[in-house]
């Protein structure tokens, strides 16, 4: 299964979906006026991973910001890999990445936290 | 009543000016907007946090004007004077001598719609920040998408980074249209 590797823009975050090693990273920012253009096949992608995925899935999210209509994208993304969870041929780990003194990322990273139920790991960068 | 529009956009673009226009908005201007603002806060010494704030809600304030533009009648873009002017909203930012930043917004809404929109900002504007959060996250996991491709989430999102109420008016303007002045202060 190909891996996808995007460079990131001044709207759009940098992914690396790398299906051999199972680690999946979205970093930057996340503010396109059409977000389902963009997170589209990175959707698609998941939902053929799940059919192959084992061991541990790793996840990282650093998102620098994002706007309210990458937040739905991002939520299918991680019901997709809630899906790969569910199958119990993996184990999915989110890291989930913000700012030391970044209070509404990491309250962006509970929202989502209690919404689903797979592991969210809350990660501090210090600066 | 079309240079009453234009007249609220220069009673409103005045202050402390940290950007203003008026016009149609695409998705480049949007970029130039924002990257200006990012650096003209962060020459003026704004720390990081503040900047990120007030960066989430223009984003969501510009791209809000972005999805929801209408066309206003002929003769009203006509007297705006703007070449090849299709479409219309403003949009000002400034910086008050409190420190507060205050960014308003017009557009043009269809009359039919004008409910919709003044229930939504009577509901926002009542609610704690702890029933925003709720609020938030259950439209986040509705998979609903409007037509206009925004997730209905905007406005929920600036009341909870901002903290404060919205200021907002809708002034009659034709038949068909209102017109609708959004404020949203970041303290």
């Amino acid at each position: 299964m190909d891996s996808i590797n995007i460079e990131g823009t001044p709207k759009t975050p940098t992914i690396s979906f790398d299906a051999k090693s199972g680690n999946i990273e979205i970093k930057g920012r996340s503010i396109p006026e059409n977000s389902i253009e963009f997170y589209k096949p990175l959707v698609d992608w998941l939902d053929k991973f799940s059919d192959v995925a084992q061991g541990t899935v790793n996840v990282n999210i650093q998102l620098e910001y994002f706007n309210t209509s990458s937040s739905k994208c991002i939520l299918d993304v991680f019901k997709k890999l809630e899906n790969i969870q569910n199958k119990n041929k993996a184990e999915v780990v989110i890291n989930w990445y913000y700012e030391e003194d970044d209070e509404d990322m990491l309250e962006a990273g509970e929202d989502y936290q209690s919404i689903l139920k797979i592991p969210f790991k809350m990660v501090e960068i210090a600066d | 009543m079309e240079a009453n529009i234009h007249s609220l956009y220069q009673k409103v673009s005045k202050g402390n000016l940290v950007i203003s226009h008026e016009g149609a908005i695409d998705s480049d201007l949007i970029s130039t907007f924002l990257a200006k603002v990012e650096d003209s806060l962060l020459q003026d010494g704004e720390n990081a946090k503040r900047v990120r704030k007030i960066y989430n809600i223009l984003v969501e304030a510009l791209q809000n004007l972005y999805h929801h533009q209408e066309i206003p009648p002929k003769a009203f873009l006509d007297s705006m004077q703007i070449p090849g002017l299709g479409q219309y909203v403003f949009f000002v930012m400034t910086k008050e001598n409190s420190g507060n930043y205050r960014v308003t917004c017009g557009n043009f809404v269809l009359k039919s719609k004008v409910k919709v929109l003044r229930d939504r900002m009577e509901q926002l504007n009542s609610l704690s920040q702890e029933e925003l959060k709720e609020l938030y996250k259950i439209i986040l996991n509705n998979d609903e998408f409007s037509e206009k491709g925004g997730g209905g989430l905007g406005f929920i999102d600036m009341a909870r980074k901002s903290g404060n109420k919205f200021g907002y008016e809708f002034i009659n303007f034709d038949d068909k249209f209102n017109f609708f002045i959004f404020e949203v202060l970041v303290s």
